[in-house]
C-alpha cells in the first residue's frame, strides 16, 4: 500500500449531533471522533435508534453536525454551504440504500445513468450498460423498478453507485429490506466491486455478522462510538 | 445543447412516459383550446376585413343614400372617367308556385361589380365559378336557398312586383356581401333597369342606394374631395377606411365576450395546473433527494425543472391549439348558414397568444411550486419524513388573481375595466363559495347520523374543503352558464310566444301607398278582416337636439349611433296606442290650454334616455330633404308584446302630414289561410308582408346558433371541472389509497368504497347543481322582467335538471376518476405505510 491511499477519506472529530424533541433537546450523536483510511473497508453496526445512520448522513455531508468537524475528501464540510456539499458529492461519493431509492418513472438502465448524465459523461450509456452487466442485469436493463425483485432493485442500485466509480461509496442497511439468501448475495456483490476498484466502503448495518468481512468494525451505541 | 437542457429534455421524456404529466398536460391543453379555439375564428373574420377589404365594397368609393343618389354625382364621376354602377337595395316579398319569402332583392346597372367578380353556377348550392356578366334585363339570378324554399328551378318565373323575372342562375358568391356580414332574407340580383317595371320603390321603401365608383387612387382622392362638398344630407361616403371599423369593432366585441366566456375555463384549467404541479413536485422530491445526493446543485435543479416545463407547456399548448383550430372549424360549421364568405387561414397572433397563454399560466401557477423542488434535503433519502414546505391554495389564490387580473387587462384592453370586472368576479366567487359552505355544513349536519358509506364520502370532501370548494364553484359556473343558456333559448323564449294573445298579429304590411289606403282596406275587409289599424310612416333623420347637431361621433353605444345616422319611422295618431303610457308629461289632447302649439312629439322613454333626450327638448329632424323641428311633450313606455306596430317617436296630428308618408298595419293570418298572402302581393305587388313567425323563427335559428357557440364555451368550462376533479382526485390519491387499503384490510368491501366515493363527489356535483339552478334562476328572473318583459315563473325543473345533472354526471366522473384507486390491491399501499 503507498503511502498516497494511506491519506484519510474521511476525518470526523468530536461529532455531536442533536435535535429539538417534546422534552427538549436530544442527543443522537455524541462526540464522536473516527478516520477512515482511503481503499479501505469500514462497518458501522448498532442496534436500531443507536444513531449509526445519522453518522453516516453527516460523513457523507448528507446533513451537517450540530458541533464537532467532519473533513470528506479533504474538506471541511462545516465550511461548505449544500451547493457545494453536492459539489463535493458529485462524481467522488456514491449511495446505497436500505430501501433502494430507485426512481420509479425510469428503466434499471435510465437509473444507472442519472449520475453519470448528471456529470455530463460523453460515455455514459456504455458505462451504464457495462456496470449493469457487472451486476450480473444486463438483461433487466429495460425493466422498471417495480418489475424487479428486491435483490435486482438493490443490484441496480449499486450499479448506480458504481458507475460513476466513486473514490467512497456509503451504503446504509444495504440487506436490510432483503431476505437473508438475497442479502448475503448483495453483500458479496459489494465486497467483490471494492476489491475490484480502490474505492472505500463505509457501510452501515445492524447485521453483526458482516463485520469480519471488513477492514475495521466501528459500534454504535447510544450515540457513542466504539472500536 | 447545455448539460441541464439534455436533462430536462431525458426527464421530460421519462416523465410523460410514466403518466405523471398527463393531468398537467391536459389542464394546460383545455385552457389555451378554450382561447385559442375563439381568438382563431376572431382572427380569421378580421382578416376578412382586412386583407379582402377592397372586394368588400366591390368599388373604392361608395356614395350611400336611402334616396336615389343625385345625378351630378354621377355625371361628374363619368366625366372624371371613374367607372361607376349604380344598385339599389332593398327587402321585398317575392311570389312564386304560390308561396312567398322575404328577399334581399339588389338591383344593378352594368359594370357591377367594379371591384371582384360574382360567382354563380348552374345547380344549388354549386361550387360556383366567376363571371363578369350580369343577369339579363327580365332575368334574375338567386341564391340557392331561394330556390328551395319557394321550389323553384333554373328557368322559372318569379313575381318581384308588378314584373316577373326568370331565374337563369343560382347566385353563388357576390363581393360587397361581407359589408353586411350576417344576412337573414336570401338575395335576389336583378339589373336596375328592370326596378322601375317591379313598382316596389315607393314612399317609405326601406331602399339604399349606391353609386360605386372606382379609379385610380388619385383620382378617387380628387372625387372624394369634390363629392364631399355636393352631398346631400342623406348621402354619405364610404370607402375601405369608413367601412371597416366598425365590422372590426363588432368581432371585437364579440370576441371579447367569447372569450370572457371561456375565463372561467382557463382558471379552473388554473386551479388544475396548481394541483397537478403540486402533486408533480411531491412526486419528484424522491428525484431531487437523489439528485442532490449525486452532486445536483440547487441552480442545476431549477434549471432542469424550468426547461423541463417550458419544453412541456411549449408541447402542450400546441396540443391545445391544434384542439382550439378543430373547435373554431366548429364554430365556423356552427355560423356557416349567416357568413356571407369563405374564411382564410389563420395568422400567427392567436398561435402565439395560444403560447403565450399556455406557458405563462404554467409558469405562473406552477413555478412556486417547483421552485421549492430545489430545497429537497439531501437527508431525505435517509429520513423520509423530510420535503420542502409547500404553500398549499394560498399560492394558488394568489396566482388566479394575478392571472384573472392580466386576461381582463388583455381583453378589455383598460384597466380601469378590468379591476371592476375583478371584483365583480370576486365578490361573485366568494358568494358561490359562501352558499357552497353554508350547504355543506347543512349536509354534514343531516349526515351525523348516516350509514359509513355516506359518512366517509362526505367526511372526504370536509376535509379537503378548499378543493372540494374549488370543484364546487367550478361546476357550479359551467352548469349555471348551460342551465341559464338553455332556460332562455327553450323555456323564456316558449313563455314570451305563449304570452302573446292567440289573436295577435302575426303578419306585418308595409309599403302601403297613400293612394292605395282606401282599395287596400276593402280588400282586407271583404276578406274578413276588419277594424283593422292601419299607421302612417314618414321617414325621417335627427340631426339636432335643441339646436345642436349630433352625429353618431357622440354616442358610445351602438343603438343610438345607428338612431343618429339613419332614417327612421316616425308616426302620427291622435290618441295614445294602445299598451302605451305617459310616464313623462302629457298627451296632446289631455295637455291644458297652455300648449295648443302643432310642433309636438312624443318619444319613447328607453330611446330618449340612450339618446340623452329629456322632456322639453326640442328634436329637428330632416325629412325628404327639408328641415322640421318640435318640441317633445310627452315620453311613453311601449309594451311591445302587442305585436302591433309601435313608433319610437309620435308626432301631433297635422305637424307631419304635408311629408310623404306610407301605412302600416299588422293583422293575424290563420295557418289554412296562407293564400291570403299571395291574392294581397297579386292585387297590390309593391306591398311588402313580414310574417312574424318566420322572423321569430329566423332569430330562433340565430339565436340558437349563437347560444351553441356560448354553450360551446362553456363544455370547455365543464372539462376543466373535470379536470379539475381528477387533479384534486391524484393529489390525495396517497391518502385514499391508504385509508382504502386499510378499509378493506379490516373488512370493508370494494363496494363500500366505490359508494363512499360516488357519494362523495355525487354531493359536489348536488351541491354544484344547486348553486346552478340558483344563479340561473336569478339570471332568469331579471332576463324575463328587464329584457323580454314577461311574467317569471320559476320551474321546480330547472332545480331538478340542475341537481340531477350535477349529482349523477359529476358523481360518475368521480368515480371513473377514483376507479383505479379501488383496483389496487390492499396489501399494495399496505407495503407503502
Amino acid at each position: 500500500m503507498s503511502e498516497q491511499t494511506r491519506i484519510n477519506i474521511v476525518q470526523a472529530s468530536h461529532l455531536v449531533k442533536q435535535v429539538q424533541s417534546p422534552e427538549g433537546p436530544l442527543t443522537i450523536l455524541d462526540d464522536i471522533t473516527l478516520n477512515i483510511e482511503a481503499g479501505k473497508t469500514v462497518a458501522i453496526t448498532g442496534a436500531s435508534g443507536s444513531g449509526k445512520s445519522t453518522l453516516l448522513s453527516i460523513l457523507a455531508s448528507l446533513d451537517v453536525p450540530s458541533s464537532g468537524q467532519v473533513h470528506l475528501l479533504g474538506k471541511n464540510i462545516n465550511e461548505l454551504d449544500e451547493d457545494n456539499r453536492a459539489k463535493l458529492r458529485a462524481g467522488s461519493v456514491g449511495f446505497v440504500f436500505q430501501s433502494f431509492h430507485l426512481l420509479p418513472n425510469m428503466t434499471a438502465l435510465e437509473n444507472v445513468l442519472l449520475p453519470l448524465e448528471l456529470d455530463n459523461d460523453p460515455d455514459a450509456d456504455t458505462k451504464a450498460k457495462q456496470v449493469l452487466d457487472l451486476v450480473g442485469l444486463s438483461k433487466r436493463t429495460r425493466h422498471y423498478p417495480n418489475q424487479l425483485s428486491g435483490g435486482e432493485q438493490q443490484r441496480v442500485a449499486i450499479a448506480r453507485a458504481y458507475s460513476i466509480t466513486p473514490k467512497i461509496l456509503f451504503a446504509d442497511e444495504p440487506t436490510g429490506n432483503l431476505d437473508q439468501a438475497t442479502g448475503s448475495k448483495i453483500i458479496d456483490l459489494l465486497f467483490e466491486l471494492h476489491a475490484n476498484s480502490s474505492t472505500t466502503l463505509v457501510m452501515v448495518t445492524h447485521d453483526a455478522n458482516l463485520s469480519p468481512h471488513c477492514d475495521y468494525h466501528f459500534e454504535m451505541s447510544a450515540g457513542k462510538l466504539s472500536v | 445543447m447545455s448539460k441541464t437542457f439534455r436533462h430536462a429534455l431525458r426527464n421530460l421524456r421519462r416523465d410523460w412516459r410514466s403518466g405523471q404529466l398527463n393531468l398537467l398536460g391536459l389542464s394546460i391543453i383545455v385552457a389555451v383550446a378554450s382561447v385559442s379555439s375563439i381568438s382563431f375564428f376572431a382572427d380569421r373574420l378580421k382578416q376578412v376585413f382586412e386583407s379582402q377589404a377592397t372586394e368588400l365594397l366591390a368599388a373604392d368609393l361608395v356614395v350611400i343614400s336611402p334616396e336615389p343618389i343625385q345625378n351630378k354625382l354621377l355625371k361628374l364621376a363619368q366625366q372624371a372617367k371613374l367607372n361607376t354602377s349604380l344598385q339599389a337595395t332593398f327587402p321585398s316579398v317575392v311570389v312564386a308556385n304560390n308561396n312567398t319569402q322575404l328577399v334581399n332583392i339588389k338591383s344593378v346597372s352594368a359594370n357591377y361589380p367594379l371591384r371582384g367578380n360574382l360567382k354563380i353556377s348552374d345547380k344549388a348550392y354549386g361550387l360556383g365559378k366567376k363571371t363578369r356578366a350580369l343577369p339579363k334585363p327580365g332575368e334574375a339570378w338567386v341564391e340557392s336557398r331561394l330556390m328551395f324554399s319557394l321550389k323553384l328551378k333554373l328557368g322559372d318565373s318569379i313575381q318581384v312586383g308588378n314584373t316577373n323575372l326568370k331565374i337563369s342562375k343560382i347566385l353563388v358568391y357576390e363581393p360587397d356581401r361581407g359589408s353586411e356580414f350576417f344576412n337573414i332574407a336570401p338575395r335576389l340580383l336583378m339589373r336596375y333597369q328592370d326596378l322601375e317595371k317591379t313598382k316596389l320603390i315607393r314612399i317609405g321603401s326601406r331602399v339604399k342606394y349606391r353609386l360605386l365608383v372606382a379609379g385610380s387612387v388619385d383620382q378617387i382622392k380628387q372625387y372624394r374631395n369634390w363629392a364631399q362638398s355636393k352631398l346631400s344630407k342623406l348621402e354619405s361616403l364610404q370607402s375601405l377606411r369608413d367601412a371597416r371599423p366598425e365590422i372590426r369593432v363588432a368581432i371585437e366585441r364579440g370576441e371579447r365576450y367569447l372569450s370572457l366566456a371561456s375565463l372561467v375555463s382557463i382558471l379552473l384549467a388554473g386551479v388544475a395546473i396548481a394541483i397537478s404541479s403540486q402533486q408533480f413536485v411531491k412526486s419528484h422530491y424522491d428525484h431531487c433527494a437523489i439528485f442532490k445526493c449525486l452532486g445536483a446543485q440547487q441552480k442545476t435543479i431549477n434549471q432542469i425543472y424550468f426547461w423541463q416545463f417550458t419544453l412541456f407547456g411549449i408541447a402542450a399548448s400546441s396540443i391545445g391549439l391544434l384542439f382550439g383550430w378543430l373547435c373554431q372549424e366548429g364554430l365556423a360549421w356552427i355560423v356557416a348558414d349567416f357568413i356571407t364568405f369563405s374564411l382564410p387561414a389563420p395568422s400567427l397572433s392567436p398561435i402565439i397568444y395560444g403560447f403565450v397563454l399556455g406557458l405563462g399560466s404554467l409558469y405562473l401557477f406552477s413555478f412556486s411550486q417547483i421552485i421549492k423542488l430545489k430545497n429537497t434535503p439531501p437527508l431525505r433519502v435517509i429520513r423520509r419524513d423530510l420535503a420542502p414546505t409547500t404553500s398549499g391554495f394560498r399560492s394558488i389564490y394568489f396566482s388566479l388573481v394575478v392571472l384573472l387580473m392580466l386576461f381582463l387587462f388583455y381583453q378589455l384592453g383598460d384597466w380601469a375595466m378590468a379591476i371592476r370586472v375583478l371584483i365583480a368576479s370576486i365578490i361573485t366567487v366568494a358568494a358561490l363559495a359562501l352558499v357552497s359552505v353554508i350547504l355543506l355544513k347543512i349536509i354534514v349536519f343531516l349526515n351525523k347520523k348516516s350509514k359509513l358509506s355516506w359518512r366517509y364520502g362526505i367526511t372526504n370532501i370536509i376535509r379537503r374543503s378548499q378543493a372540494s370548494n374549488i370543484q364546487i364553484i367550478g361546476f357550479g359556473i359551467g352548469l349555471m352558464a348551460l342551465l341559464l343558456l338553455s332556460i332562455v333559448r327553450t323555456d323564456l323564449l316558449t313563455q314570451w310566444q305563449t304570452s302573446l294573445p292567440k289573436d295577435a298579429p302575426n303578419q306585418f304590411v308595409i309599403n302601403i301607398q297613400d293612394n292605395q289606403l282606401k282599395n287596400i282596406k276593402q280588400f282586407f275587409s271583404q276578406h274578413g278582416y276588419r277594424n283593422l289599424n292601419f299607421y302612417p310612416m314618414v321617414r325621417g333623420r335627427l340631426i339636432e337636439i335643441n339646436n345642436k347637431a349630433v352625429s353618431p361621433k357622440d354616442y358610445d353605444n351602438a343603438r343610438a349611433k345607428r338612431f343618429v345616422s339613419r332614417e327612421f319611422n316616425l308616426s302620427w295618431a291622435d290618441e295614445l296606442q294602445e299598451k302605451n303610457k305617459v310616464v313623462e308629461g302629457q298627451w296632446w289632447h289631455k295637455s291644458n290650454s297652455k300648449n295648443k302649439s302643432l310642433a309636438q312629439m312624443s318619444m319613447e322613454i328607453n330611446n330618449a334616455r340612450l339618446l340623452g333626450i329629456k322632456l322639453g327638448d326640442t328634436l329637428t329632424y330632416v325629412i325628404s330633404g327639408q328641415t322640421l323641428s318640435a318640441k317633445i311633450t310627452s315620453l311613453r313606455k311601449i309594451n311591445w308584446d302587442t305585436m302591433r306596430p309601435n313608433f319610437f317617436l309620435v308626432a301631433k296630428p297635422g305637424l307631419l302630414e304635408p311629408y310623404p308618408r306610407s301605412w302600416i298595419s299588422s293583422f293575424h293570418l290563420e295557418t289554412k289561410n296562407k293564400d291570403f298572402l299571395t291574392k294581397l302581393i297579386n292585387k297590390f305587388p309593391n306591398v311588402t308582408v313580414i310574417d312574424v313567425a318566420i322572423i321569430i323563427g329566423q332569430i330562433r335559428n340565430i339565436m340558437d346558433k349563437a347560444v351553441l357557440g356560448i354553450e360551446f364555451m362553456f363544455i370547455f368550462t365543464l372539462i376543466a371541472g373535470f379536470v379539475v376533479l381528477l387533479a384534486a382526485i391524484e393529489a390525495s390519491q396517497d391518502e385514499r389509497l391508504k385509508e382504502g387499503a386499510l378499509i378493506r384490510a379490516l373488512g370493508g368491501q370494494r363496494s363500500l368504497l366505490l359508494k363512499s366515493y360516488f357519494i362523495e363527489f355525487a354531493v359536489i356535483g348536488l351541491i354544484a347543481g344547486l348553486l346552478a339552478a340558483i344563479g340561473a334562476s336569478i339570471a332568469a328572473y331579471f332576463i324575463s322582467h328587464t329584457i323580454m318583459n314577461i311574467e317569471f315563473n320559476l320551474q321546480f325543473s330547472w332545480w331538478a335538471y340542475g341537481m340531477l345533472i350535477g349529482s349523477i354526471g359529476i358523481g360518475l366522473l368521480g368515480l371513473f376518476g377514483s376507479y383505479k384507486l379501488i383496483k389496487k390491491p390492499p396489501i399494495e399501499s399496505l407495503r407503502k405505510l
